[in-house]
């Protein structure tokens, strides 16, 4: 069943307030109502800034979060209707997109591995100089890896995406992702000095071929 | 602290988007469509019409184009509507400014009690295309203060026409398992369904009917079959609403009458046992939008779409209506009780004002 595209949701004189319909849907009508699109960077674009920024930097990050709703709005016929929420999507046309700005994402990798944690995360001096320690050796690792990793990482750790919502922002099988993240977390593990033999999902088969 | 942990620490006090920035990103977004859809609308305009000075495809262009304001417009200069129609329109607009709107005292709800009904397209179970007409009626308790609780009860979908054998089978097949309750829906200022509040901001539109009309077509660029008719349909959104106060109904009345193409359609249209005039434009798609207004107090009785042309639904004919909403308001002292912020079997997820429910 669709409704026609010309019906309107009631009590909705200003356009900005957000309807009850899922993004999907809202995706589908923007076909043929593009302007109903606005919709999509109403709900989702404070996330898409806040996961840019967490990798770029806030200069960089507003350059992203402009283009990704640009793209996004091109690509909008060939979103898969089959998910609900347009949140993976967005933030993998953002992952994409902050590969254009590798220089500034290892600037700001490189701030923080100097900087160290913030003020908030431990009060006590010994703790506190370990956690620098460890935090610029996280930000130095996350540096070095390979991009794959690095997205699918950092997609899971600071967009809050599951493995299944990281696989549909990438476009890989879930089983990748598993294999990904699981390959990060041990690079992330042995620079921080950890025993690299420990898996944190034990019992869960890597399925992934290699080189995934 | 194992390695995840940390790393979730990592720029974790990074700024959420400022206001600006937010802005910025929307006004690029939406003026991006805007280009695009004009460009594409002038190229079919084109191919069809020829190049026609003055008409809607160029204004389409020249509104994505230009930034216009709400005194240096598209308003006056292209005609209006056509001359018996601005006349009534001013009449009703005359009469709307004499009507006072009921006053909601503390404690007190403005009832907005919405019968609305639309089309929807089915298939008729052996593949092939099928329309029927079901309700969406529902009644709003808006508080005076609105910052208090709102109360939106939405009374279960019902079909009410169906267009032969076909039509019949799908609107069957559609509503089994439908819900025969209804939702009631509540929230603080409006946000319903954990959005954002319902904002009515009407003290900052103009009340002049030309900067009136350019502001309606400066925020409503890009949509629509064209840009008058767009004008027109969020003249219908802004009405069908039941909350606009008597002076800016009187407005978007005279901004409707400056509106080229608006001419009146049924000087005795009835809407939910109201008689009134129907203003309405022919978009050349087969649809025409149009507002019904009692001549006598100027109140709107509602708004409805009639179709132009056989099958633009399929198995529909021309004349029939694809869609209408009347709307009255009254004044009560209380809401019904019971619902939730996410109506029946959802809860909030996502915070506060994420838009999103789950359940």
């Amino acid at each position: 069943m669709r409704r026609r595209p010309g019906y309107r949701e009631l009590n909705v004189p200003n356009r900005a307030i957000p309807s009850v319909s899922s993004d999907s849907e809202i995706v589908r009508r923007s076909w043929d109502q593009p302007a109903i699109f606005a919709e999509v960077y109403d709900r989702h674009a404070s996330t898409v800034y806040r996961y840019a920024a967490r990798r770029v930097g806030s200069e960089a990050a507003n350059d992203v979060l402009g283009e990704t709703f640009l793209v996004a709005f091109e690509r909008r016929t060939r979103y898969d209707q089959i998910h609900e929420s347009a949140l993976p999507w967005l933030l993998g046309i953002a992952t994409i997109l902050i590969r254009k700005h590798r220089g500034a994402e290892a600037r700001f990798l490189r701030a923080t591995a100097a900087a160290g944690p913030a003020e908030t995360v431990v009060d006590d001096r010994d703790e506190r100089l370990d956690a620098h320690r460890a935090v610029g050796e996280l930000a130095a690792t996350i540096r070095r890896m390979p991009a794959r990793d690095r997205d699918a990482l950092l997609l899971y750790a600071w967009a809050d995406l599951d493995y299944e919502g990281v696989a549909h922002a990438l476009g890989v099988p879930v089983g990748t992702i598993r294999s990904r993240l699981n390959r990060a977390r041990r690079v992330l593990r042995q620079s921080a000095g950890d025993k690299p033999a420990e898996e944190v999902d034990r019992g869960r088969a890597d399925v992934a071929p290699h080189g995934a | 602290m194992d390695e995840l942990t940390l790393l979730r620490t990592v720029h974790d006090d990074i700024a959420d988007p400022t206001p600006e920035v937010l802005d910025q990103g929307r006004r690029a977004l939406v003026e991006h469509i805007g280009s695009q859809r004009s460009r594409a609308r002038s190229h079919r305009g084109l191919k069809r019409t020829g190049l026609i000075g003055g008409g809607t495809i160029a204004a389409a262009a020249i509104v994505a184009a230009l930034v216009v304001t709400n005194v240096v417009g598209l308003a006056g200069w292209r005609g209006g509507a056509e001359p018996a129609a601005a006349e009534a329109l001013g009449d009703a607009a005359a009469a709307a400014i004499k009507t006072s709107d009921p006053a909601v005292g503390a404690g007190q709800y403005l009832k907005v009690s919405t019968q609305a009904v639309y089309s929807v397209e089915g298939d008729d179970g052996t593949g092939h295309g099928a329309a029927y007409l079901a309700t969406q009626n529902g009644q709003m308790y808006v508080p005076a203060d609105h910052n208090d609780e709102w109360v939106w009860v939405r009374d279960p979908s019902a079909v009410v026409q169906t267009f032969g054998a076909a039509s019949e089978r799908a609107a069957a097949t559609a509503e089994q398992g439908a819900s025969n309750a209804p939702e009631i829906v509540r929230a603080a200022k409006g946000a319903w369904y954990n959005g954002k509040p319902t904002e009515w901001d009407f003290a900052s539109l103009p009340r002049d009917p030309q900067q009136l009309l350019n502001y309606i077509y400066r925020v409503t660029a890009g949509s629509g079959v064209s840009v008058d008719g767009e004008a027109l349909v969020f003249i219908a959104d802004t009405l069908r609403t039941g909350v606009v106060p008597a002076d800016l109904r009187a407005a978007l009345y005279r901004a409707a009458a400056g509106i080229p193409g608006v001419t009146i359609t049924d000087r005795t249209a009835t809407l939910d046992g109201h008689t009134g005039i129907a203003f309405g434009r022919d978009e050349g798609n087969g649809v025409r939008q149009e507002i019904i207004i009692d001549p006598s107090t100027g109140l709107l009785i509602g708004e409805r779409q009639i179709l132009l042309r056989n099958g633009v639904l399929p198995g529909v004919d021309a004349g029939e209506s694809m869609g209408w909403t009347a709307v009255t308001t009254t004044v009560v002292n209380s809401a019904p009780t019971g619902g939730s912020l996410c109506g029946t079997g959802s809860r909030p997820v996502g915070g506060a004002g994420s838009g999103q429910c789950q359940g």
